[in-house]
């Protein structure tokens, strides 16, 4: 009997060759996505909002044609805002068929490490769920934070954080 | 070519063959003496075989094969078809379908089912088990190769009469240089200065495709006139960028040639005067002629992607070129203009497929259904051939199928109670397409028991979906309407075929999604009828621009009755709903920002004049206030991925002129969603009231 497929998070398979990983900022906090699943990195241009979407979906921009959501992690992660500014950058990965794009503050480098250098995460990190991710990079005086892109994805903001504004209230739509 | 991509052929052929072999049995089972239908089967069956032999699926060729066997008596005469014969096909349909789906996610096939469904061929067929020689195939009737500037029998006739009548028959060849740019003027012209001569009898290509510019270097004209060969040479040549004009006079003996053969040389057309540059037309033309050729669907979407994002950028090219006043730009960008229009109708009409795609498994499935339900129906299907955009086809499928279901479960009556009702025991659906400017619409009426309007209403009440106060005021025809709701069913049992009585729900949403129409007729006693019209195609359409805030949305054309300006006079508030009166007639009102949910601004120019939408949604209607209607313009739908469908109230986006994206309403979702936001809030607030608990804060 064949074992069920391993989640390819990439924590589950031990590995020790190194993969390149694309680190950005995030208000300050430094976190990285496998290279594989980049497919471009946009200067931010405009973004059309999308009435009706919860508050971190930042809007839908036109990628060549096609629409492209792009979701806003800090909005996500309820980190401190921080204005766009020429830095800012929006990384478009590709999960499963899906093409997302992320707002970014800052993209930082390419970096090289082999999978055994990843630590499990156990709880929550500030305020970033466990469940967003694969695990930590810690480097000299930097930590790195590991996304799950798969559980970033989606717009299923049920489980992501407690809601911290009543139901009733109108979800704000433009600045 | 590799091996997977022989196999998509395989399996779209195979799927093919399979759906025609279902609909000549059905047809047979009826009337066994339908020979054409057995040949059909047999040469199916036979066609199969050789296929899958090609491709190495022993176990599909070692059960056609014998299918073929038992057959042979059949076809020559020699024995009738047994209805057990008949369902023993049927079984062995069944085991090829189930072996084409499974070759769809693998490269092999199992023999499991071959030997029973062998041994039930063998028990049918007393020489089913003999030596099962291979027969030939019937000769299928070689396709006609297009004749060559050939005439028919009315054509001759004609032309001959006109002879008598004094005048000349010409023949004229027109070739154009080859690096003319106008060719469709350049041909338009040379058709105009011909038509003031005399009259255009015939022509290789048509006028319309010549008129059009679609020849490769030149076409032929034959001219019933009473000019000369020199002047309709001048009449010809006068025109800038045409290369040679060839006149000929034709005898009428001329036209008694028969039709010229393929063989070119020496043929009716090299008659003509330049021998060399006539038979490179004749080349060019039967390459046209060529018959069809198989392309994968993927790449007709791309296609259309990209004539799509082409008229985008004409659009911007031509809104620079009215900003700066580049007057010299404006006449290649007209140019421009028409070619893209004509490239998107193109495209567009190579993308549409006939009904029949979808009708063809109808037959088989309604005869399952009956057989299943012991009743007696015949499907009579009718517009097979009328033709829409493959994307709109596959919205349809399933919408027709629940209520195909609907009509043989809950529609047709069995044969007893039929009798006692003096109809025929046979019960008849009727499956109807027909175009209609830029709409489809498809009809299935069944002579079944209809609706009772009266136990529609009771049942609404019963399940708790209205009032017995609001049935009381419905009208019969919105009575009827209620079986489309949700969850509602007309019979008590679920029955395995139709559910819970999902079908109508489940049709209506479908049709609506696609921006269809859906509408019920029903006498009770007499049947049933569902009407549904699509729209041709999904890719391009016509839609409104309407600005809300600072943003720009579409709504599709289709779903907009009319636009009108609103004085507050106009204005009515019933139980707390805005509503606006318009021709006596009361239409609920929604602003466009509230149904959008953003946030409540100041709206409304001093004048106080609004400006509403009268929208179509479902059955009612619904007024929106917009801040400002931009224009109507086609708009290429854009569809939204998984993650952005989550968010209700939107059918797709698209791409405007200047590169911003502008969403697509689904003003009936918006509609509904904000209706249920209200309610809860108002249970909320009652809530809090009865128990006087502190406001959550």
């Amino acid at each position: 009997m064949s074992l069920p497929k391993p989640e390819t998070t990439g924590l589950s398979k031990p590995e020790t060759t190194q993969a390149q990983w694309v680190v950005f900022t995030l208000a300050g906090c430094e976190s990285a996505v496998a290279i594989r699943q980049v497919r471009e990195i946009l200067r931010v241009g405009e973004i059309t909002r999308m009435p009706k979407a919860p508050l971190f979906l930042e809007g839908i921009i036109n990628l060549r044609g096609k629409i492209i959501p792009v979701i806003d992690l800090k909005k996500r992660f309820q980190m401190p805002p921080v204005d766009r500014t020429e830095e800012s950058r929006i990384l478009i990965v590709e999960i499963q068929d899906q093409i997302v794009g992320f707002l970014v503050d800052k993209v930082v480098e390419v970096l090289r490490f082999s999978k055994t250098a990843i630590e499990a995460v156990q709880g929550p990190i500030l305020t970033v769920g466990a469940e967003f991710l694969d695990g930590l990079i810690p480097m000299d005086r930097r930590l790195i934070f590991l996304l799950n892109l798969k559980k970033l994805s989606t717009l299923d903001d049920a489980k992501a954080l407690p809601d911290p504004h009543s139901p009733t209230e109108a979800r704000n739509f433009g600045h | 070519m590799n091996s997977g991509e022989y196999k998509e052929i395989f399996l779209t052929e195979a799927r093919e063959y399979l759906s025609n072999l279902n609909n000549s049995l059905v047809l047979l089972e009826k009337d066994p003496s339908q020979v054409e239908a057995i040949r059909e089967i047999f040469r199916a069956a036979h066609t199969l075989k050789g296929m899958s032999a090609t491709m190495g699926y022993d176990p599909m060729v070692r059960l056609t094969h014998q299918m073929e066997a038992v057959l042979e008596p059949i076809r020559s005469g020699t024995q009738s078809l047994s209805t057990r014969l008949v369902d023993i096909l049927f079984v062995c349909l069944d085991q090829l379908s189930k072996w084409v789906d499974v070759l769809a996610n693998q490269d092999f096939i199992e023999e499991e089912g071959l030997q029973s469904a062998l041994q039930l061929l063998a028990s049918a067929g007393q020489e089913g088990n003999g030596p099962g020689m291979a027969p030939a195939p019937v000769p299928v009737s070689p396709t006609a190769s297009q004749a060559f500037l050939s005439f028919s029998e009315n054509e001759r006739e004609v032309l001959i009469q006109a002879t008598r009548g004094g005048l000349a028959i010409y023949k004229i060849a027109v070739e154009l240089s080859p690096d003319c740019v106008f060719k469709e003027v350049r041909a338009f012209m040379i058709l105009k200065n011909m038509n003031e001569r005399g009259e255009i009898a015939k022509s290789i290509p048509a006028p319309e495709e010549i008129e059009k510019g679609h020849f490769s270097k030149g076409f032929i004209l034959v001219v019933v006139t009473d000019s000369t060969a020199e002047q309709l040479r001048q009449a010809a040549g006068s025109v800038a960028e045409v290369a040679m004009a060839e006149v000929e006079n034709l005898k009428p003996e001329d036209l008694a040639t028969p039709p010229v053969t393929e063989q070119g040389e020496g043929s009716g057309m090299a008659q003509g005067g330049s021998k060399a540059s006539a038979s490179t037309m004749v080349a060019d033309d039967r390459h046209f002629a060529l018959p069809t050729i198989r392309v994968h669907t993927s790449k007709l979407d791309k296609l259309m992607a990209l004539v799509q994002e082409l008229v985008i950028s004409k659009i911007r090219f031509e809104q620079v070129a009215n900003t700066k006043a580049l007057r010299e730009l404006s006449d290649p960008l007209s140019q421009l203009h028409h070619i893209t229009d004509e490239l998107q109708d193109e495209i567009m009409k190579v993308r549409l497929m006939p009904v029949k795609q979808i009708f063809d498994r109808f037959p088989r499935m309604v005869r399952d259904l009956a057989r299943n339900l012991n009743k007696q129906v015949d499907l009579e299907m009718d517009g097979a051939e009328v033709e829409l955009d493959r994307t709109v086809l596959e919205e349809m499928s399933e919408p027709l199928v629940h209520l195909l279901r609907n009509a043989v479960d809950h529609g047709i009556e069995d044969p007893e109670a039929r009798a006692r009702e003096g109809k025929d025991p046979y019960g008849t659906i009727r499956l109807q397409a027909k175009r209609e400017k830029s709409q489809v619409i498809i009809s299935i009426s069944d002579d079944g028991r209809g609706i009772d309007p009266d136990v529609v209403r009771q049942k609404a009440v019963d399940k708790g979906l209205v009032t017995p106060d609001e049935t009381a005021k419905m009208t019969d025809e919105e009575a009827i309407r209620l079986i489309s709701l949700p969850g509602f069913s007309t019979v008590d049992s679920a029955t395995e075929i139709s559910g819970r009585g999902v079908g109508v729900d489940v049709a209506k949403t479908k049709v609506e999604a696609v921006g269809g129409v859906f509408r019920i007729q029903s006498k009770k006693g007499q049947g049933t009828t569902f009407i549904l019209r699509f729209p041709l195609t999904l890719a391009i359409i016509k839609a409104l621009l309407v600005r809300c805030k600072a943003e720009v949305f579409a709504i599709p054309v289709v779903n907009i009755i009319e636009t009108v300006d609103v004085t507050p006079a106009e204005k009515r508030t019933i139980q707390q709903q805005e509503a606006i009166l318009l021709r006596e007639e009361v239409i609920p009102l929604y602003p466009l920002q509230e149904l959008l949910e953003m946030p409540d601004t100041e709206t409304g120019d001093a004048s106080g004049l609004e400006t509403v939408l009268i929208t179509e949604v479902g059955e009612s209607r619904v007024a929106l206030r917009v801040d400002e209607v931009v224009g109507q313009q086609e708009i290429a739908i854009k569809p939204l991925d998984r993650l952005l469908k989550g968010i209700r109230g939107f059918s797709g986006a698209t791409i405007l002129g200047s590169g911003k994206i502008a969403l697509i309403l689904d003003v009936n979702s918006l509609v509904e969603d904000l209706k249920d936001k209200r309610f809860q809030a108002e249970r909320s607030l009652m809530e809090k009231d009865d128990t006087h608990a502190d406001p959550h804060s």
